[in-house]
Order: structure tokens, then sequence, then C-alpha cells
């Protein structure tokens, strides 16, 4: 069993079966069996643990691996930021007046 | 600031007018007009009036910087009383006015024809409006008016308000100086919304001289829409003070301080800031929240930090999956081996419990939760089991172990699994393995037809099923799976295998209910189900017992003699149909006929051909344990037969046939004639890549303390490079089974090196003189450790009198044990008893007598397996 199916697709642990579907036709679509067939049986891998529900039950219920580390809530939250609108005075401060 | 004066004897007004005109080129504005006040004061010459003059216009101008118009428009009026003379500073006149508000609202020609001669003045006055509202004039109402939408317009897109941000710009005419907000702020909207092109649509059109152009390239840059290198001014600054808008931000702030906290192992640090992270922001960001809980509950179990776990739980709020945070408490237990086994099952019971009743997944979720649930604890219990069934013996497992409770309790388990999910493959499979490890195939045939109507395209249930019945005698029964097989994976070996199992199977039943016909009917649809490699005149001795069953006598014989006529000498046709005879319950008359000419022809000279087709037709009864009546009268006259096999012109087929028979032949009496064949096929079929397989097997039998792990790895080195170029490759089990060894052996080989076994022996260990034992040396001549010492024979031994015969330990012995028991009293030249004697006796050690006392391997053309393997591969 791959460690983290999360991280080969590069999807988060509450993404939906149709997210991780999408996501994993963009990979195989980078990755074709006949010109990277590691990198796609890896992905191909991780897809049949995460869209098969009693495996993927299974893996949300008991297994003690973290899907996150504190570098990627941080990149999340980073990324939340960025995409937050910026309050009016920062906004102003950026044009140095 | 004004500098104190340190030196004396310089004229006072040469300097303060010097001093004057470096602090005002320095922008110190207040300390030159201060000094330019007191020069023209002290000598009103032109230079010093000139010089009054910009200072106070630029005192002006920094006070309306400053927001301080009041004070701004004073000093204006100060400049105006003084009369202006400097040029420059006449020039800057018009621009300070309307800054400062003191132009009238325009008659014709008047204020307007201001506006329209410095309509850059106009720009930057609505620019310095939209970021200090204060400092234009109150005079100036329409830029208020506009600057103050341009404003709630920025304030409603914060918001996210985009709709009213648009009404607000809606009033804004095209050639205000506004027009540029107004892009800016559609622009921004798009921005936020990710709409790319109508951000650009927008931004593409903002005057590049103006602020709103900078703060449109700043956001570019930063969301990373735009290179850096391509903006068209330097945004460093503006992107800074993004990141320290950013890292100010609490919710960043504190996260920062506790992933440092984490990455360095300061648990408690962490704790402390998650808690309060968890008391300020438990409404905002409660997903944010529960990530970090999952990944500290998750670390503190797998470190088995109970401390850690307690003060987790007092803090941070319990996972939507886990309401009372029984499941971790489960996890955590588990990890520890002192949690008594009840505790672990009331803390999984309890969260069987808590899926149910909350409604953190959907119902068809919770169900299945459940079951995994229940499947976990009965594999906990099944592994109980075997730790208990490992600590006690056979023979008195079920009076002191509690292994037959724990298996009757995962049974119960794994029931309630099956009923909460019963599409949980894994726990039929692992039910009917629970009950063949207890040898009750009956109950296992019901898991598995309950796993077909669950998972009717099963094909190793179907399989499984198959085989079970065919070795059942009930072929019938067994039709349905070995269809079902068939249709799943046609070109599989197991299906092709069970196929031709079940259909002979049907001939023989067909031919015992005297369905001759449909017999017949069966016999001739033999053929399409024929394994590669199977005798065809077997079929003929097939086609011969059908008929002696229907009483055609020279039918049956005509058959018989195409058989025999396939065959060199007609011995194994003999033992074949003597075995059919048995088989088919054919007359008596015919079966001892039969059974009398095998015997008078085993005294022939020794054939080849002969000895590698009785192995043949006998190795899948023995692999797979299917007896009929005389089976093991064939069995010991054929191993008589190869006993007397010297000196034989050995061809390559029988005499595979003849080595795989006899590794799995149980017959510790033939231990060196296997050992003997075993050299000739390495000798003379040196690209056999079975023979030095074989070898090795044989020789991992001696166990890990006597075999030679680097020459016996090199054979299965061997075996897998000839099996490459191999006419009979070796079969993928076996291949697996090589690899294994060489790992296995890997591991010896390390071991043997180890100090335990080849290093320097440290005398200073159990066995020193001056160790506890000391107290049972004085004189006691039954002391229980003379085990340990050298002393030859101890006529006064405690275990001399062994109760036990021969056929009580065959009997109490499981027979893997058995099997290198009597090979080891065989090489001894003693009995059973008499080895049992030695061993106890400490004449030797158990390092001597037994090896790898596990199972025979699988192999053969049948490419079948022990029974008892078999059921271990159906599962």
């Amino acid at each position: 069993m791959i460690i983290n199916p999360y991280e080969v697709l590069g999807v988060g642990p509450e993404a939906s079966a149709d997210e991780i579907r999408q996501r994993y036709l963009t990979l195989v679509r980078q990755f074709p069996p006949e010109r990277e067939p590691q990198r796609f049986a890896q992905v191909r891998a991780a897809y049949d643990q995460l869209r098969d529900p009693i495996v993927s039950l299974e893996r949300r219920l008991f297994n003690l691996t973290a899907t996150d580390t504190f570098d990627t809530v941080q990149a999340t939250e980073r990324q939340r930021q960025r995409g937050r609108r910026l309050p009016t005075p920062v906004l102003l401060s950026l044009a140095e007046i | 600031m004004s500098k104190k004066r340190k030196h004396g004897g310089v004229k006072q007004g040469f300097d303060l007018f010097e001093r004057a005109q470096r602090e005002l080129a320095k922008g110190n504005v207040k300390d030159a007009l201060k000094d330019a006040k007191v020069c023209f004061r002290e000598d009103s010459r032109p230079e010093h009036r000139q010089l009054l003059e910009r200072a106070y216009a630029a005192r002006a101008e920094q006070l309306q910087k400053a927001g301080l118009n009041d004070q701004a428009r004073a000093a204006f009026s100060e400049l105006t009383e003084l009369g202006i003379t400097a040029p420059d500073v006449q020039a800057k006149l018009p621009r300070l006015r309307i800054l400062l508000g003191l132009l009238e609202s325009a008659p014709a020609g008047g204020a307007a024809s201001v506006w329209d001669r410095n309509p850059e003045l106009l720009i930057e006055l609505a620019d310095q409006a939209v970021f200090h509202p204060q400092r234009v004039p109150p005079a100036y109402a329409e830029i208020h008016r506009e600057c103050q939408r341009v404003r709630a317009a920025l304030e409603a897109v914060e918001r996210g308000d985009d709709a009213t941000a648009a009404e607000q710009l809606n009033d804004i005419p095209r050639r205000s100086p506004y027009a540029d907000w107004r892009l800016f702020v559609r622009g921004l909207s798009a921005f936020y919304a990710s709409d790319a092109d109508r951000a650009h649509a927008n931004w593409d059109r903002l005057d590049p001289k103006r602020p709103a152009f900078r703060i449109a390239q700043t956001l570019l840059v930063h969301s990373g829409q735009l290179a850096a290198e391509s903006a068209a001014f330097s945004v460093a600054n503006g992107l800074r003070r993004l990141d320290y808008a950013q890292d100010s931000d609490p919710v960043w702030s504190q996260l920062k301080a506790m992933g440092e906290h984490f990455q360095a192992g300061r648990w408690s640090n962490l704790l402390h800031a998650f808690r309060s992270f968890c008391q300020r922001f438990a409404a905002t960001h409660a997903a944010l929240i529960e990530r970090i809980t999952d990944m500290l509950w998750k670390r503190v179990v797998r470190e088995y930090s109970e401390e850690g776990f307690e003060r987790l739980i007092r803090i941070a709020p319990a996972p939507r999956l886990d309401p009372r945070w029984n499941r971790a408490r489960a996890l955590l237990a588990e990890e520890s081996s002192h949690t008594p086994f009840d505790t672990l099952e009331a803390l999984w019971k309890a969260y069987a419990e808590d899926l149910r009743q909350s409604s953190c997944l959907p119902e068809d979720e919770r169900a299945i939760a459940a079951g995994l649930v229940y499947q976990r604890m009965a594999r906990a219990k099944v592994e109980a089991a075997h730790r208990e069934e490992a600590r006690y013996p056979a023979y008195c497992r079920d009076d002191y172990s509690d292994a037959p409770g724990f298996r009757n309790d995962a049974e119960q388990y794994y029931r309630q699994s099956i009923r909460h999910a019963p599409r949980l493959h894994s726990a039929y499979v692992e039910l009917a393995t629970l009950h063949l490890e207890q040898e009750d195939e009956s109950e296992a045939v019901q898991v598995y037809q309950a796993l077909l109507k669950q998972f009717p395209d099963d094909y190793a249930a179907h399989v499984w099923l198959a085989n079970h019945f065919v070795e059942d005698d009930k072929p019938d029964k067994a039709e349905r799976h070995a269809l079902e097989a068939q249709r799943l994976k046609p070109r599989d070996d197991l299906t092709v295998a069970l196929m031709w199992s079940q259909r002979l199977a049907m001939v023989r039943m067909c031919a015992k209910q005297r369905k001759f016909t449909l017999a017949r009917q069966e016999w001739e649809a033999l053929p399409q189900h024929m394994p590669a490699g199977t005798e065809t005149y077997w079929l003929d001795l097939l086609r011969a017992a059908i008929e002696y069953k229907a009483k055609n006598r020279d039918e049956a014989e005509k058959w018989l003699a195409a058989g025999e006529a396939k065959l060199k000498e007609p011995t194994p046709a003999w033992m074949i149909m003597h075995a059919h005879a048995a088989r088919f319950g054919l007359d008596r008359e015919i079966k001892n006929q039969f059974g009398n000419r095998f015997k008078a022809a085993l005294a022939n000279p020794c054939c080849s051909e002969t000895a590698g087709q009785l192995t043949k037709f006998l190795y899948p009864f023995v692999v797979r344990q299917i007896k009929y009546v005389g089976l093991a009268t064939h069995q010991r006259l054929t191993l008589e037969y190869l006993g007397r096999c010297h000196d034989l012109r050995w061809q390559g087929d029988a005499l595979r046939h003849v080595v795989n028979f006899l590794f799995v032949a149980d017959s510790w009496r033939h231990l060196a004639l296997r050992d003997r064949l075993l050299a000739e096929g390495c000798k003379h079929f040196p690209e056999d890549p079975l023979y030095p397989f074989l070898t090795g097997r044989v020789a991992m039998g001696r166990g890990p303390y006597q075999v030679d792990a680097q020459a016996v790895r090199k054979l299965f080195e061997q075996a897998l490079k000839l099996n490459e170029r191999a006419a009979h490759p070796l079969s993928d089990e076996l291949i697996k089974l090589a690899k294994k060894a060489i790992s296995t052996l890997d591991e010896t080989i390390e071991m043997q090196r180890s100090s335990f076994f080849g290093g320097p022996y440290d005398e200073e260990d159990e066995f020193d003189e001056e160790d506890e034992y000391d107290e049972f040396e004085d004189g006691d001549e039954d002391d229980e450790y003379e085990y340990f010492e050298d002393d030859g024979d101890d006529d006064e031994d405690e275990f001399d009198n062994v109760p036990l015969s021969d056929a009580q330990i065959e009997r109490i012995v499981p027979s893997f044990l058995l099997t290198a028991l009597k090979r080891a009293a065989a090489e001894r030249g003693v009995s059973l008893q008499e080895l049992m004697l030695q061993l106890l006796n400490g004449k030797l050690l158990p390092a001597d007598v037994l090896g790898d006392a596990g199972p025979p391997p699988p192999f053969g053309p049948f490419g079948g397996e022990s029974r008892r393997k078999k059921k271990s591969s159906r599962r």
C-alpha cells in the first residue's frame, strides 16, 4: 500500500470522489503508461486505493499517518491569505504615497 | 532639529543663512524657516527674503501633506503677507492655493480656468483624497463626494460586496479624475474573483503614473500573474508590505510558532500555543483546528505518549470521526503491549456505538465503518489466538491455552462485521481462513457461499469451492463454480487444472452412478480441458475403466491395449487400472487382476520411463491428499521400486517426476535416495533449474545453525538464472519460494556472522561460575542445569525413564516436527524414543535435530500443492 495516496495524487483528505477522479485523469494525461510507466503505476495504485470506498474509509478511520504536516497546513493558510481580500488601508499602502 | 552651536567666532548671520539653506535642502523645513526668519530680521537683503519665501512655501506644502491644513494656510498667509519675489515660489502659488483650498468656486474664467490650466493638480488632489481624505480642503465638495464613493467602493470590495462597489462607481463621470480609480476597483473585484481576463481588461487601461497602477502591478506580481521583472517598476517594497501584512496576521503568526515547536519537539510549548489558538479561533478557523488536531493526535498515538494524549484531548475539540476520542484511545491502547484485551475491546465497542449514534458519516459509510471496527477486533483476537498457540504444544493446547476462546470471539466479531458491512470482502476471506485453520471446511464453504452472494464474480472463491467439492467427490456441485472460474479467467493455470480435475471427477461420478452414456460423453469432452503434459494413455485407461464398469469387457480391453501400447512397459497402466478399480468400484476380480499384474511387473528390471510414469500418476494424489483404497500400497511399492533404481540412465522428464514425488512422499526412509537422485539430476541435467532449487531446499532443511548459507544461496541463484532459459521452467510459486529463500539465507548469513554464533564468546555470560546458579552446584548431582555442561553420560539424570513409546511419540508430536525427528533418528540409527531421551538428557541439542520443519514445497506438473497449503492458498 502506498503510504500516502493523497500526496501522490495531490489532493487533500477532504477531496470528493469526483475531484479525485479528475485529478487522476489529469495525472494520467501527464504521465501516460507508455512514456512514464513507473509514475503511472504509482498514480494508478494511489487512485485504486482512494476510489475504493472501503479502503478509503479504512484509511480515514485507522491510519496513523497524518495526511498533513505543519508545512502543508501553513502552505494552505498562506494560500488562503493570498486569496483573501486585503483591508483597504493595506491595499492603499502598496502605492507608497 | 536645531543643532546647538559648538564653535564661536563666526558671523551669526552668515552661518544662519547657510544653515537655513542646508536645512531646507535636507527637508528640515521647520528649522530652515526659523533660521530664515532670523536671517531676514537681521538683514533683509534680497537673498534672505527669497530664502524666507521658499521656506514659507515649503512649510505650507509640508503642513498640507501632513494634513494640517489650518497651519498650512497660516504659513501660506504669512507668505502672501511677506510678498513673493522668488520666481520659483511664484510658480508654486497656484498649486498651493488649490491644495490649501484657497481657490474660490469657479466663476467663469476664474477657478475653472485654473483647473483647466492645471489638470495634473486635480488628479494629484483626487489621488491624495483617496489616500488622505482629510487633507483635501472642504471647499472642493465635488472632489470629496467622488472620493467618498471611491472609498466606499473599495470598502465594499473588501467586504466581498462587489455589487455595492459597482453601484458606488456608476455615477463617476468618464472625465472625472476618479475614472482611473473606477477602473481600478472594477479590476480589483475581478482579481479577487479570479477572473484574470476581466481584471486585465480594466487594469490595462490604468494611468501608469498614478497610484492605482502601482497597486495593481504589485497585486499581479504577488499573485504570480506577472513576473516581477516584467513589472513597470520595482514592486519589492509593495511585496514586503504584503508579506508583512500576512505575517502579522494573528492566525499565521501563531501557526508559525506552533510549527516551530512541533519541529523542535517542544510538546509542552506546542500544546500551550495550540490551546490559546483553539480558544481564540474556534469560531472562525474550525477546519484549520481540525487539521492540526488530526496531525497531533496521530503523532502522540504513534509515539505512544499517554500524557501527551491526555493533554491534547483536554485542549482540542474531538475529531468529527471520533466524537468521544474512543477510536484514538483504542489505537493508543493497541500500541501498548500492556493494555488488557478487555480494555481494548471495550474501547472499540464504544467507538462502534459512537459511529452508530453520530452523524459524522453518511448512513451507508456508518455501517461500513462499524464493520471495519468489528473486523479490527476480530483480527486482534486472531492474533491473540496465534500467540497463545505458539506458547503451548498442540497436545495440551486446548486444555491450557485461551486460544479456543479467542478464536470463538474472533468468529463472532467477523460475523458482526459482515452483518454491518455485507460488502466487506476481506471479512469473509478472513472468517473462512479462521475456519480452515480449525479444519472446519463445512463452515468455510458456507462463508465462501455467502461471499459469492455479495461478490458473484469472485474468482478465488469459485476456485476454492470447486476444488473443495471435487475433492469431496461432489463434482456436480463443483461444476457451477468451475464454469464460473472458466468464465472469469479462462486461461489461468488454476482454471485449467480445476476444469480438468472437475471433468475427470464427473466422468467417475457418472460411471459410478451407472450413467455410462453420460460418462462416455464426459470422457469425449475431456481432451479440450486437458492440461499440457497430461499423458494421453490416461484417457485410454479411463475409458477402459468406464467400459469395465459397464461390463463391456471386450471394449474395455481394447482401450486397455491402446493405453498399454503407448508405454514401454505396461507396469504403470496396471497400477493406474488398479487405482481405477478402487475408485470406480469395479469388480473384485478385475481389481485383483490388475493388482497382481502390477506387483509382478515391479519385479522386472527397473526402467526410467516406468519410474517416471508411476510417480507422475501418484504425485497429485499425494500432494492433495486424495485418498483411495490401495494408495498407500502403491506408494510403498513405488518407493521400493525406486529404491532399486541404481545405475539407471535417467530420462529428463522421468527423473523430474521421480524427485518431485520423493519430496512430497513424506518418507524419511528414502531421504538418501532423494538426495542421490538430486545429485544425479544436477550432474546429468545441469540446465534444469529444478535440481539446484530442490538441493537448496534440502540443505535449508538442516536449519539455520547447520546450513552452509553461502553455498545454498548460490544454488538458488543458479536455479533462478537457469530458469530464464529452461525448457521446463519453475512455476511462479517456486520462483517466489526461491527468492524468499535467498532473502532468508541473507538473514542467516548475517546471523551466523554475529557474536552469538561465530564471534568471540564472552565467558562472563550466564554460565559464569559466580552467577546466581551457584546454589544448585553444591553436591547436587541432579542439578537441572547440568544440561549446559558437557559431562557425557549421566546415569543419575532425572529424565532416564521416559514413559512414552515410539507410537505415543508419533501420536503426540506434530507431523512436521515428527518428520525431522524421524530423519534424525534414522541418521543416528536409533529409535524415536532413544532420540527423545538424548534430547531430554542434553546429549543432543534441539538445533542438532530440528531444522526447517515446515511443510513440503509445492511443485510438479499439476502445480499442485499440499492440501494443507492449498487451504491457505484458497484463502
